[in-house]
């Protein structure tokens, strides 16, 4: 029960953090960004490692299929949705009531 | 008897023999300036394809009488007219008048039974020809007899269910040479305006104008005093020329840049081209559509039909449909079909593009709104328009979309959670990645699209996902509920007119730095007094090239220049793809320097906005008891300003994808005409892309092709007539709004009383002073300088969203937004008051007469 309470917990903790480390990287070029942007890192980071506390040392199996979970969706998502966009049964279709037909 | 009668004796061979229009062409020309000509009756029509073995029907036992295929076209096309009569047709024209001792030239025109009815009207679908010489004339009487069975002309027939043997008159009138052109309707042709009659208006020959190749100028006057109503300058970027110097060239001109903007009509010939129309009705006893031409100062009539009543009743689609106002805003135009084709092939099925226009499922949308609302009550909530606050939850569809919320943030979260604090300054690296799309010749329009949209990885930069982020920027509008909530619960003394200046003063936005880098231009422009004088010309659009060789305009030049760079991709209707952009076309914004010139300079927008920003804190300071307290709602206050910025930045570099799509689509164009694939410029966005597509493959347009183009052009100029529905099959009745007041919601508080300055276009109609009132249909970016001047504005579209209300908070202006039907109601001079708090606009001259006054 507590793997799984903490698998639940870790989803969105992974969300933020990973979200928040990828944030660094888009404020890294921008000089004024780039602190702020490592001090927003302190509080999913906290939560992450309170986590691995809550959890045990031994947990970090679960911390981490959470981590990789998050990653294959996110890689899925982007790679899915660029296939499905192409396809013509999910794009959006256009009528002209004036020709009794689809345009296309 | 005769094959041929002078015109103004047609109607005495009745309608069998000479078509309506002939027959109604002479009866005018008793008493009108009618080109004078002849008619070739339909006597001739019938022996001369009898002769050549042609069933052509008999319409008293019904029988419509043989199509001819393709085939047997081309051969009648070649055989020669009876000898007779072929003598009959060269004697009638040496008896025209000739000009300058010269041979004159004619004009060709059908005049068919049935041709212009009450329900039905053949305009445009019938051939005509124009500078026909006499060594062409009996062909192009063939010709003109065998547009007949043109495959448009068939489709129009059985559309209308048209199934009469074709009998065809033709009339051979003098050529008019014409500056002007246009169509009168003495009676609104949409049903909008009872009391109205419309002239619409062109460059050179009328043919452009019915063929729905230029937006024409479009005057609106009343039918009975024919004082001016409306009046809206068409962009006319093409003309037929009045005159034909290369009879193989193209008939279609370049307009030169300053005609475009110029009326086609003074005073004078609007008083006359409306006298004529009305003088028209009274003698033919029913609204008219009237042809007319101007040239050498003449006013010269050219044709009088009834206006048709008959449309063809459209189809409605499947399924019901609703207007999402945010999304609205950026339709207010029916979009070109290339537009609507690209852009539906990058959208998934949320929704449904209806004659050029985007809606929302219906019925999706009542299962994913988790309230309990009634039909009305959820096309309002979509629509921005309600205000209630007291609908009931519906917990089991609330549920269900907290599940969706949860997977979306598990697979999508981490560009939500990136788009929190996007730096704006790396966005910038998005206009490297179009200028890579924009220079690869593999990539076509549609991959571009794609491509810019979607992402180039999946780790890619926060940046290259403008598109997305833009999505994501709706928290502003649930932050800012919360921020009512939370100073209605915590401050109740706080005036919460001030949010909108607490939450203004976006250093970052571009839509105020543009405001900010083109006040920087017009002050260089200022300092240079050659400049300011060169500012000053009617022909604003020559400037580009003064600018060139004039010594002193290095600054001015070099800080234009500059703007352009970084705002050039922008203009009106962004999303369409035919329109131009400010790079390609940057008259308007030399309209607005010189409106700044004019009207002077204040401090710079992000200054002003500043200020009030800094006291609306000092107010909400003093409202709320507590650190606590304070530091939430300005943490509220910092988020709310990071979203209208990021809103605004997103949205400038998602139309940076659109602009580099528009640039490959204009070189596809360039190439399909070098082919001869395409006749025009801008034809190209009456295709579908799976048409253009097939033309890159094949440079061999269809038989159909310009037939088709021209239905496309003509449907998409009808439509951007009339005002699009908010819903489809769905039963909703918009409130009726008070007389003499106009109703809206507040998109910025305030009440100021000024001139009414209704603003259809701003690239052709972009001058305001200041203390005006800036009435407008919509407004982008585009617009945005011309509130510099304005004292308020209205919006007949748009929420709080939108991008007026975020422009007029920042200016610190009253900003009313969703007044229905303003541009109709309202004219250019009136005195309004507008208090946007309210959400009220009052017609100043009304209240004189004992309404309530503000």
């Amino acid at each position: 029960m507590k793997e799984l309470i903490a698998f639940v917990a870790a989803v969105p903790v992974t969300v933020e953090v990973f979200g928040a480390l990828y944030a660094v990287f888009d404020a890294w070029r921008d000089r004024d960004s780039r602190s702020a942007a490592l001090e927003r890192l302190a509080l999913p980071l906290a939560a992450w490692g309170m986590l691995w506390w809550w959890v045990g040392a031994s947990g970090w199996q679960i911390l981490f299929t959470a981590f990789a979970a998050i990653l294959v969706c996110h890689i899925a998502v982007f790679y899915v949705g660029r296939w499905l966009i192409q396809r013509s049964a999910i794009q959006t279709i256009a009528v002209d009531t004036d020709r009794d037909q689809e345009i296309l | 008897m005769s094959h041929i009668v002078r015109l103004n004796a047609a109607a005495t061979r009745g309608i069998d023999q000479v078509g309506a229009k002939a027959a109604t062409l002479g009866e005018l020309a008793v008493r009108h300036n009618v080109p004078d000509g002849f008619v070739i009756v339909t006597d001739a029509f019938v022996e001369h394809f009898e002769r050549h073995g042609l069933d052509l029907g008999d319409s008293s036992t019904g029988d419509p009488g043989a199509i001819p295929n393709g085939e047997t076209l081309a051969r009648l096309r070649a055989l020669p007219l009876d000898t007779d009569f072929a003598r009959q047709v060269q004697q009638a024209f040496s008896e025209l008048p000739s000009a300058n001792g010269r041979s004159p030239t004619c004009v060709v025109r059908s005049s068919a039974v049935g041709e212009d009815g009450k329900a039905s009207s053949f305009a445009g679908q019938h051939a005509t020809y124009y500078y026909v010489e006499r060594a062409d004339l009996e062909q192009r009487v063939v010709d003109c007899w065998l547009s007949a069975w043109s495959d448009e002309v068939q489709s129009y027939r059985s559309q209308i269910g048209l199934n009469e043997p074709v009998r065809m008159a033709v009339i051979v009138q003098l050529m008019v040479a014409s500056e002007v052109s246009g169509v009168s309707f003495t009676k609104d042709p949409t049903g909008r305006r009872r009391d109205a009659m419309v002239i619409e208006s062109c460059w050179g020959l009328g043919a452009a104008l019915v063929d729905g190749r230029v937006t024409p100028d479009c005057y609106v006057l009343r039918r009975t005093t024919h004082e001016l109503i409306e009046r809206r300058l068409g962009s006319k970027r093409f003309k037929v020329a009045e005159d034909l110097l290369d009879p193989v060239g193209t008939r279609l001109q370049p307009v030169p840049r300053h005609q475009q903007r110029t009326a086609t009509l003074n005073d004078a010939q609007l008083r006359a081209v409306a006298e004529l129309a009305a003088a028209c009705e009274s003698e033919r006893g029913a609204p008219q559509d009237v042809e007319w031409a101007i040239a050498n100062g003449s006013l010269f009539l050219l044709q009088s039909r009834p206006i048709s009543t008959h449309t063809r009743e459209p189809t409605p689609p499947d399924g019901r449909w609703v207007a999402f106002k945010p999304i609205l805003e950026n339709f207010t135009d029916a979009l070109t079909p290339l537009t609507v084709d690209i852009v539906r092939r990058v959208l998934p099925r949320f929704g449904q593009f209806i004659d050029g226009r985007y809606y929302l499922n219906f019925d999706s949308m009542r299962r994913w709104v988790p309230l309990h609302v009634s039909d009305t009550e959820l096309v309002e909530l979509l629509l921005l328009k309600s205000e209630r606050s007291d609908y009931r939850l519906n917990w089991s569809r609330l549920s269900a979309i907290v599940g969706f919320l949860a997977i979306a943030y598990v697979s999508t979260g981490l560009l939500w959670v990136r788009s929190r604090h996007m730096p704006f300054i790396t966005l910038a690296d998005f206009r490297k990645r179009c200028d890579t799309m924009l220079a690869n010749p593999k990539l076509d329009a549609l991959d571009t699209l794609r491509q810019l949209l979607l992402g180039p990885h999946p780790f890619a930069a926060a940046s290259q996902f403008p598109f997305q982020a833009n999505i994501s920027s709706t928290r502003y509008f649930f932050l800012h509920a919360a921020l009512r909530w939370y100073l209605r619960r915590f401050a109740p003394s706080f005036d919460l007119a001030q949010i909108a200046p607490l939450c203004a003063g976006t250093r970052d936005m571009l839509s105020t730095r543009l405001i900010d880098q083109l006040r920087q231009t017009a002050l260089v422009a200022e300092q240079t007094p050659a400049i300011r004088q060169l500012m000053q010309s009617d022909r604003l659009e020559e400037l580009p090239n003064q600018l060139a060789v004039h010594p002193a305009a290095a600054p001015f030049v070099a800080s234009f220049e500059a703007f352009i760079a970084d705002y050039g991709h922008r203009g009106t209707r962004e999303v369409e793809l035919a329109a131009p952009r400010w790079r390609e076309d940057p008259t308007p914004l030399f309209v607005m320097i010189r409106n700044l010139l004019r009207e002077g300079f204040t401090e710079p927008l992000s200054v002003q906005a500043e200020i009030r920003n800094s006291q609306a804190e000092r107010a909400l300071d003093t409202a709320l008891t507590g650190r606590a307290k304070r530091f939430a709602a300005r943490w509220l206050v910092r988020r709310i300003r990071y979203y209208a910025a990021l809103r605004e930045n997103t949205r400038h570099y998602t139309m940076l994808a659109f602009a580099t799509v528009r640039a490959k689509v204009l070189a596809m164009e360039q190439q399909l005409l070098e082919q001869g694939a395409l006749k025009c410029a801008d034809d190209i966005f009456y295709l579908t892309w799976d048409e253009v597509s097939a033309l890159q493959r094949d440079p061999i347009p269809a038989p159909t092709q310009q037939a088709r183009i021209r239905g496309r052009r003509l449907t998409h100029m009808r439509r951007n007539r009339t005002q699009p529905p908010l819903t489809v099959n769905v039963d909703y009745h918009p409130p009726q709004r008070g007389v003499g007041v106009l109703e809206g919601q507040c998109a910025s508080p305030g009440i100021a009383e000024g001139t009414v300055r209704l603003v259809f276009d701003p690239a052709t109609d972009g001058e305001i002073r200041a203390g005006e009132i800036l009435v407008a249909p919509y407004t982008d970016p585009a617009w945005t300088p011309l509130f510099l001047g304005a004292a308020a504005v209205v919006v007949e579209t748009g929420s709080y969203l939108s991008h007026a209300g975020t422009i007029a908070r920042e200016l610190g202006i009253p900003c009313l937004v969703d007044v229905d039907g303003v541009m109709e109601v309202l004219r250019n001079g009136q005195r309004i008051c507008v208090d946007a708090t309210q959400g009220k606009a009052f017609l100043l001259a009304e209240m004189d007469a004992g309404d309530t006054r503000p």
